[in-house]
């Protein structure tokens, strides 16, 4: 069926549309009408091949391969499917549906190269594989596609490659802990080559920075599991594999677990009752009577919470993903403002020295064709607030567009910021970059503070020229006089 | 062992007692096993080593001797295999020599850049272009520099650097990856002996820091230009065109904000934060570059801004003003080096900036690694 909100926009269409425009759209309604598929007229069964609706009864995880291109991550995806599926966990994705990515490696634009979901008895996840280390940190920064874990494909046959450490760095630094080895393709290999592959894998992780030990190794051929040949060292490994990342990799913590926390969007005050603060309450829960703290801009309060209210109603606890009003006891509406956010005392703190990781737009991303100095200004946005930020740049004097950076940001107020949270800069109307916070250096001190703002601004600057030249007109006059 | 030195010091002084708790665990028999040591040896895949030790019954130094060769052989037959593969990722690398009178800069591809982050492929990529200068090398015609003789350009394409084969087949055997030289160039002053004659260069990495490796530079794009200091009786005055044209303006400014500051009042929080600061430290100082700053900062720009041309020709020029007074505007996205904003200071252009600096640009060069690569 043709959803109603089409009908009208085609309508719409139509009325605007000059005598040109008005034969195109209606071509192109009836080619809607043409193209729209027979509905049947009862809803299908659940599995009978209609849509199926997603239902959430397991914990959903993201994993990752990562390894090298001749490896078999690809073939090890696919084998994943086809054991699954047997057990109705997952649709058969053949090695062609998988690697897909050609063309759009072609037109390089891609990041995700695969995208494949699958369950087990325990968990839904969510698989990708990457083309290479710049799509990773991009899907890191820009938070496209954040992995809990991932699983590193070696084959047994060749052992891990120079660049497996890389993979690894890689890993690290994109933040999993977790990283299970699939020793691949030992249908070709020896129990020699198998015992030494997984003794170089433990080595290298250690190296890098992984319990190289405690890693979880599971040896096996995917191209058996595929072919069904071979169970014991073809189904059986994945079905080994797909155990070990249920209880290796931990479940990821849910967002209502956390301490509360609210970016303010708006600040009212209703007579008679105080000051109410509102907004969407981004994780954690918030309880009446709750003591809490309201920072950022360089202020923060303390006080408690005395009611709480969604759809003009009043409940004695919101949780995470709830848009809500919070009246503060004692607190004046200037004492408040948008961008400040409310937290559980102590479980975050205001920083104005933030160390990020920056992906900058290419043109064809929406950010602009030039490069970035070092120290360069630029506006900071995050949840609901925007702060001038000086972006200073670690070991470089000069970013491109499509890069990524390190940075040392120099925010002119504290602001509450916390570790993996992401933001968007701004230079006037465009967006050229976004970002996520690394770490922290320790605040400016009250004397560094000044002595950072201070930085004149464009219109003393333009005062000390003026002045300079009326001196130097002076001199220029007087000489001539004398001459 | 390089590697090594990216990590601290106590992860190196762990290591052995881990290596000693994994020995413990596997059989000591694999651990010291001819294949195991022929693998550390040659660093290739297993079952070449296994192959290797089959054929020389186990003889160690046979089998390794056997692999020097065989792995030629393989690595030429695996360039055949890979060679269709995309290859668009990989390295610039850059060496100067001879006090700044001679430059190579050569690309190497490679298909994902986890392996141009590899410390091996880093040391190939080095080893390449400084070779590029050996006296050895069959270098094509040089091509003088179009408008000027005190330069001279040879251009390597793909097929002149043939000669490399034989050091890419090892890496590609040990890199398992499609890994090809695309192009390659020496650029040298015809004088070296002159004073005023100088190469610039800037290396460019994107997402990692500069790699040096015997002071040739690894990056994502490079760039070279060949400058002349002017002497000072060719100097341009300094900055007077600038300042007499920011008088009158200035004078404006000055006067409203004068006015400004007599109704001062006191500014809300929020106008306070969104205040255009332009946060420096300290004092303003004149800016004042060397000779070798200004040479950087155009490289810079050329690595950044991208221009094809170095100049306006004659014609384009002509036809410009002919157009101009017809009323078009000139798009101001330059091709041209010499027309574009320079990135340091967007008041001025490039030929302004070399002007106030002293500095003649003859020629440039720019290589950005994949930009040439179809697909």
């Amino acid at each position: 069926m043709l959803h109603p909100f089409q009908v009208c926009s085609n309508a719409r269409l139509l009325f605007i549309g000059t005598n040109r425009n008005l034969l195109d759209s209606l071509r192109i309604v009836t080619r809607l009408y043409a193209t729209e598929p027979k509905a049947p007229k009862k809803p299908p069964a659940p599995g009978a091949g209609g849509k199926k609706s997603f239902t959430r009864d397991k914990p959903h995880v993201n994993v990752g391969t990562i390894g090298h291109v001749d490896h078999g991550k690809t073939t090890l995806t696919a084998a994943i499917t086809k054991v699954l599926a047997a057990k109705k966990l997952a649709n058969i994705k053949s090695y062609e549906d998988i690697d897909n990515a050609p063309e759009e490696r072609q037109r390089g634009i891609t990041i995700n190269s695969a995208h494949v979901e699958y369950s087990t008895e325990k968990r839904h996840y969510g698989h990708t594989d990457c083309p290479g280390h710049a799509d990773y940190i991009k899907n890191m920064i820009t938070g496209a596609s954040q992995m809990d874990g991932a699983i590193l494909v070696v084959a047994a046959t060749e052992g891990p490659m120079p660049q497996t450490r890389e993979h690894l760095v890689l890993a690290r630094q994109i933040g999993i802990e977790h990283v299970a080895v699939y020793l691949n393709k030992v249908d070709a290999a020896d129990p020699e080559m198998v015992e030494l592959a997984e003794m170089e894998v433990r080595e290298v992780m250690t190296d890098v920075g992984y319990d190289g030990s405690e890693v979880p190794v599971i040896a096996g051929s995917a191209l058996c599991a595929l072919e069904d040949v071979k169970p014991e060292i073809g189904r059986d490994s994945i079905t080994k594999l797909l155990n070990t990342i249920d209880d290796y990799i931990p479940d990821p913590k849910r967002e209502v677990d956390k301490p509360g926390l609210l970016p303010i969007e708006h600040v009212y005050s209703i007579v008679g009752r105080g000051t109410v603060v509102s907004g969407r309450l981004e994780r954690g829960s918030f309880k009446v009577g709750q003591e809490i703290e309201i920072g950022g801009y360089g202020k923060s309060v303390k006080t408690k919470i005395g009611g709480i209210e969604m759809f003009r109603k009043t409940l004695d606890e919101a949780i995470a993903g709830d848009t809500i009003g919070v009246l503060l006891k004692g607190v004046k509406k200037d004492e408040v403002r948008r961008g400040m956010t409310v937290y559980a005392v102590g479980s975050v703190e205001p920083h104005d020295q933030p160390i990020a990781k920056i992906y900058l737009l290419k043109k064809e991303e929406g950010g602009k064709n030039r490069p970035y100095l070092t120290t360069h200004n630029g506006q900071l946005y995050s949840r609901t607030f925007d702060i001038q930020c000086q972006v200073n740049f670690k070991d470089k004097d000069m970013a491109l567009p499509g890069e990524d950076v390190e940075a040392h940001l120099r925010l002119i107020k504290p602001m509450v910021i916390e570790k993996g949270q992401r933001f968007t800069l701004r230079d006037g109307s465009v967006t050229y970059g976004t970002g996520v916070i690394v770490d922290f250096n320790p605040n400016m001190t009250e004397k560094e503070r000044e002595k950072f703002r201070k930085g004149k601004s464009l219109k003393e600057k333009e005062e000390f020229k003026a002045k300079y030249n009326e001196i130097f007109d002076k001199a220029v006059a007087e000489l001539q006089a004398k001459t | 062992m390089i590697y090594q030195l990216n990590f601290n010091l106590p992860r190196i002084l762990t290591l052995p007692s881990f290596n000693f708790t994994r020995i413990v665990c596997f059989s000591s028999s694999t651990k010291d096993s001819n294949l195991a040591k022929l693998r550390k040896k040659t660093g290739l895949a297993f079952v070449l080593c296994k192959k290797a030790l089959e054929l020389h019954n186990n003889d160690l130094n046979a089998a390794e001797l056997y692999l020097k060769e065989e792995s030629i052989k393989h690595g030429y037959a695996k360039i055949q295999k890979l060679q269709s593969r995309r290859a668009v990722q990989g390295l610039v690398g850059l060496f100067m020599h001879h006090e700044s009178k001679q430059c190579a800069l050569l690309e190497v591809n490679c298909e994902t850049d986890f392996v141009a982050r590899n410390q091996n492929f880093k040391q190939l990529v080095a080893q390449l272009t400084s070779s590029l200068l050996s006296p050895t090398t069959n270098k094509p015609s040089p091509s003088i520099l179009p408008n000027t003789n005190l330069a001279t350009k040879n251009v390597f394409g793909p097929d002149d650097l043939k000669f490399f084969n034989e050091q890419l087949s090892q890496a590609v055997i040990q890199l398992g990856e499609n890994i090809k030289v695309s192009r390659g160039l020496i650029l040298q002053l015809t004088e070296p002996q002159r004073e005023d004659l100088h190469l610039f260069s800037y290396v460019h990495a994107s997402g990692e820091s500069i790699a040096d490796i015997n002071s040739v530079k690894l990056g994502k794009y490079g760039a070279v230009i060949v400058a002349r200091q002017l002497p000072n009786e060719e100097r341009k005055e300094l900055p007077k065109v600038e300042t007499a044209e920011s008088q009158p303006v200035t004078k404006k400014q000055s006067n409203d904000s004068g006015v400004e500051d007599q109704k001062e009042r006191k500014l809300t929080d929020e106008e306070i934060d969104n205040q255009e600061y332009d946060i420096e430290f300290g004092e303003e100082e004149p800016v004042n570059y060397t000779f070798d700053d200004v040479g950087k900062i155009v490289c810079q720009q050329i690595v950044g801004l991208n221009p094809t041309y170095l100049k306006k020709p004659e014609e384009v020029l002509a036809k410009e003003k002919e157009l101009m007074k017809q009323g078009y505007k000139i798009p101001e996205d330059s091709e041209y080096l010499l027309d574009q904003k320079t990135i340091v200071n967007p008041s001025l252009s490039v030929a302004e900036f070399c002007d106030q600096h002293g500095i003649h640009i003859l020629d440039f060069v720019r290589y950005e690694c994949g930009e040439n690569i179809e697909n």
